[in-house]
């Protein structure tokens, strides 16, 4: 065991540099420097004297180093938490992101709730009734979730309930404690609809986990013994059954970044997903890279809890 | 004897001997009847491919003109309204067929060929050359969703091209990993071991042995990755790192529904939606039912 996880973390290091490669590389492709873009907003005389400008602070910001150079007193900031300045709000960007994360994580982590209540039962009823009419009920819905794009479920939402209910979510962020009401209002359309996009698939693959599963000789044994049915399901089945289902969550967590992305656009919630949105659109990079950081930074956190899990449940995972 | 009584019967006749030969269009039509599902997919794709090719021909409007009132309701003049600026919702939505279908495809059919160049040679050659790549690898799926290419197209720019190559980009990670999977599987099966003992090279037993016996499952991945390209490009379009103000595409015209919810004509905000989901639901169905067909354990019993 000790010796798996020690190799899952030396693993995830080259991984991580090479990410943060990307993305340093990235901003190196934004035409123009920060030189440049501070200048832009400042009145500098003659073209001689901008140019006398720019490469001063060029000096300064540490822009006429080598790359590698650069990007290893970048990544030392990176190291300590330091993003950098929003050019446009005028704040550290770790500010930003550490007032706007835990309204992403809310929207989040109602949406995996809502998606464990009942897309999990969704996918055993219908591996039960394997081809009976609730199984074909399910596959429909689910192979609709997996159609339909949320830009367009979010934009159906606020159409349909501004001109037939005459209603709107509350369009001003209100925190859970400042007030929980306004809060629910705001955040619940959304994660119900960011949760119909992603359980189509959890129901997916619980359903074709459960049908292999399901005719496995001990289930079949189990049954003979006159197990009972609920017992048999989840004691014997899901059991095993969930396991692939819970590696496939480090995927879902890409769509659930993507979906609280788009949310956040429709529904006006100021979280993380938002300010990408936003300083894209204001060609705010300094916000861009931090975010994207924050965002590769999650998904490494959860698919190493992930795996160590899945190796703690299946003890196969570790020797092979 | 009569092929089409027992589906096992005939499967195994079929297996057994090419003594039995239905035509062409009696295989389409036994495939039909045993998929229906598969069928509606690949009815709504043609839909889709129509409706592209046929946009410069059909459309009442050129997409970008401004051609009446703004929030025009479906008329004679304006089959499905007009949006915010007066520009006919008809026109575009054609039009927008073409930059779904252009972006979807080309995106995958590119990420994927890269893909699955990288993954045979990894999963052939293996040693140090996989090893780096399978970290390469790792840190393009450290980018969650879409947050690559919404990053990449702020950067370049946004315009049709950069939006194929930042989706791209998203694809050769899964079809490098799925593609080293068949392959490290594919290359211990004993055709491979024979070519290899005839002294076939390397290239060769990758191309000419492997590569055919590998590409079922990869064409399964391309029909379910085309659905989620063409949602990813009308995300993308939506929040305003797509295709560009320019081209017509649906998900922009959903984010002009999506901002005039309270004025905007109801077809603006319907219309898109439906297009996206119907053109991704025909590649999702088209690719379960050709799934079930390869997997034998997913069929009926």
């Amino acid at each position: 065991m000790g010796k798996y996880v020690t190799r899952r973390l030396l693993l995830m290091i080259p991984t991580a540099l090479l990410a943060t490669m990307v993305v340093f590389g990235l901003m190196k492709l934004v035409p123009g420097d920060a030189a440049i873009a501070i200048l832009a907003d400042l009145d500098v005389g003659t073209q001689e004297e901008a140019d006398v400008a720019a490469d001063r602070l060029r000096e300064r910001f540490g822009l006429n180093e080598s790359l590698p150079v650069q990007y290893w007193k970048w990544i030392v900031s990176v190291g300590k938490l330091e993003f950098g300045d929003s050019i446009i709000q005028g704040r550290p960007v770790r500010d930003i992101i550490l007032e706007r994360l835990p309204r992403t994580l809310e929207l989040a982590a109602i949406a995996v709730v809502l998606i464990f209540a009942y897309a999990i039962p969704m996918g055993i009823w219908s591996a039960v009734r394997q081809d009976k009419l609730a199984d074909h009920l399910i596959r429909v819905i689910s192979i609709l979730g997996l159609s339909v794009p949320l830009v367009w479920l979010g934009t159906l939402f606020m159409f349909g309930s501004s001109r037939l209910l005459h209603w709107v979510p509350p369009l001003i962020y209100k925190g859970p404690i400042d007030s929980l009401g306004t809060n629910l209002l705001m955040l619940g359309p959304p994660a119900v609809l960011l949760s119909f996009a992603i359980g189509a698939s959890i129901i997916r693959m619980t359903r074709g986990q459960m049908i292999e599963v399901l005719r496995e000789d001990y289930i079949r044994t189990a049954r003979a013994k006159g197990l009972a049915q609920s017992s048999l399901l989840v004691r014997h089945a899901l059991r095993n059954a969930i396991l692939p289902v819970m590696t496939q969550f480090g995927g879902i967590l890409g769509a659930l970044m993507t979906g609280t992305v788009v949310a956040e656009t429709i529904f006006n919630i100021p979280g993380l997903g938002r300010a990408m949105v936003e300083s894209i659109n204001n060609r705010d990079f300094a916000v861009v890279q931090g975010l994207v950081l924050i965002n590769i930074a999650m998904v490494l956190m959860v698919n190493l809890v992930i795996d160590l899990l899945y190796s703690v449940a299946d003890p196969r995972i570790r020797y092979s | 004897m009569d092929v089409t009584t027992e589906q096992g019967v005939s499967e195994q006749l079929e297996e057994g001997a090419g003594r039995i030969k239905l035509t062409r269009a009696g295989r389409f039509r036994r495939w039909i009847r045993r998929n229906p599902p598969g069928f509606v997919g690949l009815v709504l794709v043609t839909i889709l491919v129509s409706m592209a090719l046929s946009a410069n021909v059909v459309s009442p409007y050129e997409p970008n003109d401004l051609v009446g009132f703004s929030n025009a309701s479906p008329s004679a003049e304006y089959p499905l309204g007009t949006d915010n600026i007066g520009r006919d919702i008809f026109s575009r939505l054609l039009y927008g067929a073409r930059v779904s279908l252009l972006v979807g495809v080309s995106a995958v059919v590119f990420g994927m060929t890269g893909g699955l160049f990288l993954g045979l040679v990894s999963g052939y050659v293996g040693g140090w050359f996989d090893l780096i790549v399978q970290r390469i690898i790792d840190a393009m799926q450290a980018f969650p969703g879409i947050i690559l290419a919404l990053t990449l197209v702020a950067v370049l720019g946004q315009s049709p091209q950069n939006v194929i190559i930042a989706l791209a980009i998203g694809y050769i990670a899964p079809a490098t990993r799925i593609t080293r999977a068949v392959v490290l599987r594919e290359r211990e099966r004993v055709y491979a071991e024979a070519a290899r003992a005839l002294g076939a090279s390397t290239p060769r037993v990758i191309f000419k042995h492997v590569l055919p016996n590998s590409l079922a499952p990869y064409l399964v991945l391309v029909s379910i990755f085309v659905g989620l390209a063409i949602i990813a490009e009308s995300s993308l379009s939506f929040l305003g790192a797509g295709v560009g103000p320019e081209t017509s595409s649906w998900g922009s015209m959903l984010s002009v529904a999506a901002e005039n919810y309270f004025d905007a004509t109801f077809t603006l905000a319907l219309a898109p939606g439906l297009a996206i989901t119907a053109a991704v639901m025909g590649f999702n169905l088209f690719s379960d039912s050709v799934r079930d067909m390869l997997d034998p354990r997913l069929r009926r019993r």
